[in-house]
């Protein structure tokens, strides 16, 4: 666990929050104010709001700078209470002050508060406190989520009940349907990424762990991915894929496809009986038969997925739109330069490097015992593999699924360039319309959404974690 | 590892092969430049794969101006990232800062989650238009590599080693320059080089909000539709990210003390 517990009087930490805290509310800017969402507005410090809450916070950030200078047995259950007050006192001035603002403005219609610095720095040092806090709880994980948990429930009844006149939440609502649209957009990108980079990269990995010179292949080659930018990318893609989508037919994909396959299978068999030296010869190339149209039948399964998540989410089977025939162009399936096609790709191929990098050095480091034994009994390498390997590997291979996922969800972002949606849209616009708030609206939940994603997944790694490991 | 069983006359070559990877490292750097300004060349290429294109070249600015930009905008944000994650990591493992470890690296990870994108856009009304917004987009989003390895870097030095400098008769600054950086050296670098891949590929969003490089035609030809435009910021930005992975590494090879190689 990163949070070391220390033995000191002094909790320098939530020293440094309460700080951070008290600089916040005695700034000079806490809420903005403007006319209309465009122009500029004037800046309202906490207490200019004239609202209790203010002076309670006040109160709570210093009883928190003092308390933690003292240490008494239970101390970190009455920082988590300080914690979970100045987070509720915060969010409940931000509300009242919003209000107030709005309330007196000239055109409270067309009116617009903004969150301003203070705001944020505030948050930063809830973050500090409660980090600090957990520094010297107890390490039973009941007793952690219970510090947490309640500060964080309150945090969304209050942000749901009192900020209806924080200019985010009215661009939200302005943006309507559109935000819920994006956000399962942006969610059906990055999940299928990640699935589709398990895919490949797991059995990948897995071939790399058998056979060195695999392993000279499929990790430079997964590293080498990462290092080309997202956008050039994308840009390299443009004309094969809008090509492809163009002068190619469902059919002739398919059928492409099939044949590619079948060659495949059948070299793999027949290299079986192939000894020695030519046997690597033999693999290499029919590696490179078979990349073509593994490639194209990759890119069709991505773009079908993506849509088959989107419905999914929705809850809208009906969207699902198949072409109606083999003849039609590859581009009636999404197979285009422009759109989902390219970004899926470019997220795939991002996502597979922590996936076989994890999964590799997770089934390296399975000890020899484990898997002599595992012959012992009579398995077979089959079931080594199954029985022993994997399930050993598994908390990493999850650590590295943690990975890809949270750095999918931040580069789906840019998925807006290439026509792909996601809330990256929100960010353009915002940024094209000038409105700091509407970019605010996408940036806040990929931020969340990528927290959350790593919150759960951490917690389905531990779950999985066989029992003799934990 | 095993020094000791090296003869004598064996010690040279090290000091050689180090200056060898060095140049190597300026030399491909030095190539890809005098690629870049061949102007004509790139021209000719992207005519022959888009003939019918009025302009297959980006006419604002040479490709030459507009990679030099890109290098220069990297350049800063590392020079930043340097300044702050080196003493930030020096501090929080020595006794005074090491309460906040938990927390900065816990910040650090928080900070890598924040989209470069939205972090430049939310720089715009503080900072305007232009070069400052880019910087603090790219130092949030490189700072992490670079600390991450620098602490771990500086953590794994033994404690054996740390104790035989004391003995020496080294203070708290000579134990710092002269044993544990040099042996953080190498960790660190490659902390340096992940950070760089990131900065090159980041920074090519950076014309969203009005700064240089070599984005400009990949943003320019995305929002006109005209693909050349667009291959002739993407492939220079991909060469560039995947030549200084490469000199990056060839400097570790040569910074990297000749006893831990």
């Amino acid at each position: 666990m990163l949070l070391a517990t220390t033995g000191d009087r002094l909790n320098r930490v939530t020293v440094l929050a309460a700080i951070v805290g008290l600089l916040a509310l005695l700034g000079p800017s806490w809420l903005l104010l403007k006319a209309n969402r465009l122009v500029a507005g004037e800046a309202v410090g906490a207490f200019a709001l004239s609202s209790p809450y203010a002076y309670a916070l006040l109160g709570v950030w210093g009883l928190l700078l003092v308390v933690s200078f003292f240490r008494f047995p239970g101390r970190a259950w009455g920082l988590a209470l300080l914690c979970t007050l100045a987070l509720t006192l915060a969010l409940l001035l931000i509300g009242a002050g919003s209000s107030a603002l709005l309330a007196a403005s000239s055109d409270p219609e067309r009116a617009r508060v903004s969150l301003q610095g203070g705001v944020w720095l505030t948050l930063l040092a809830l973050y500090i406190g409660f980090f600090g806090t957990l520094g010297e709880a107890p390490q039973r994980s009941g007793a952690r989520a219970l510090m947490v948990l309640p500060g964080l429930a309150l945090a969304v009844v209050l942000v749901l009940t009192s900020f209806g006149s924080v200019g985010l939440a009215q661009e939200l609502t302005s943006q309507g349907g559109d935000f819920t649209a994006e956000v399962l957009r942006h969610l059906a990108l990055a999940g299928t990424s990640v699935l589709l980079a398990c895919a490949i990269g797991i059995p990948a990995a897995i071939w790399a762990a058998r056979r060195e010179e695999a392993a000279r292949l499929v990790l430079p080659t997964a590293s080498f991915l990462q290092t080309i930018p997202s956008l050039a990318l994308f840009g390299i893609m443009l004309l094969p894929l809008a090509r492809l989508g163009r002068e190619v037919t469902v059919g002739e994909a398919l059928l492409f496809s099939a044949v590619g396959l079948a060659l495949m299978f059948a070299a793999l068999f027949l290299s079986r009986r192939v000894s020695g030296r030519a046997r690597g010869l033999f693999t290499l190339l029919t590696m490179l038969i078979a990349l073509l149209p593994v490639l194209l039948l990759t890119v069709m399964v991505a773009v079908v997925l993506n849509d088959v998540f989107v419905a999914l989410f929705s809850l809208d089977l009906g969207a699902l739109t198949f072409p109606s025939s083999l003849s039609a162009p590859l581009s009636s399936l999404g197979v285009r330069g422009i759109g989902t096609a390219p970004a899926l790709i470019a997220l795939t191929l991002y996502a597979l490097l922590p996936i076989v990098r994890n999964t590799y050095t997770g089934l390296v480091e399975v000890p020899g015992a484990a898997t002599e034994a595992g012959r012992g009994m009579g398995m077979s390498p089959g079931q080594i593999l199954r029985r022993v390997e994997l399930p050993l590997a598994l908390p990493l291979i999850m650590e590295g699924v943690r990975a890809s996922s949270v750095l999918s969800i931040g580069i789906t972002t840019v998925a807006f360039l290439i026509g792909a949606g996601g809330l990256g849209t929100f960010i353009e616009r915002g940024i094209s319309q000038q409105v700091p708030d509407l970019i605010l609206l996408g940036a806040l939940p990929i931020i969340g959404l990528a927290l959350l994603a790593d919150a759960l997944l951490r917690g389905l790694g531990q779950l999985v974690t066989p029992r003799g490991l934990r | 590892m095993s020094t000791l069983s090296v003869p004598a006359t064996r010690r040279a070559p090290p000091r050689n092969r180090a200056l060898l990877q060095l140049a190597l490292a300026l030399g491909v750097l030095a190539l890809l430049f005098w690629l870049f300004a061949q102007q004509n060349l790139w021209g000719a290429a992207l005519r022959w794969l888009f003939p019918e294109n009025r302009a297959v070249l980006f006419e604002r600015a040479t490709l030459l101006e507009l990679s030099l930009q890109h290098a220069q905008i990297v350049g800063l944000a590392l020079l930043l990232i340097l300044v702050i994650s080196l003493p930030l990591s020096v501090w929080l493992t020595r006794p005074q800062g090491r309460a906040f470890l938990p927390l900065v690296s816990s910040l650090l990870s928080v900070g890598q989650t924040f989209p470069p994108i939205a972090v430049l856009a939310l720089a715009l009304p503080s900072f305007g238009f232009g070069l400052r917004p880019t910087l603090i987009a790219l130092v949030t989003y490189g700072l992490l590599p670079v600390t991450r390895n620098a602490i771990a870097g500086l953590e794994a030095v033994p404690e054996a080693l740390k104790e035989a400098a004391t003995g020496m008769g080294m203070n708290a600054w000579e134990r710092l320059f002269r044993l544990e950086l040099p042996l953080a050296t190498r960790v660190i670098l490659a902390g340096v080089r992940t950070s760089t891949v990131y900065t090159v590929g980041t920074a090519t969003v950076a014309p969203i909000i009005g700064a240089g490089g070599l984005g400009v035609p990949i943003i320019a030809g995305l929002t006109t539709g005209n693909l050349a435009y667009v291959l002739e910021g993407a492939v220079p930005v991909a060469l560039l990210a995947l030549t200084a992975d490469f000199a990056l590494g060839r400097l570790e090879l040569a910074l990297t003390p000749e006893g831990i190689r």
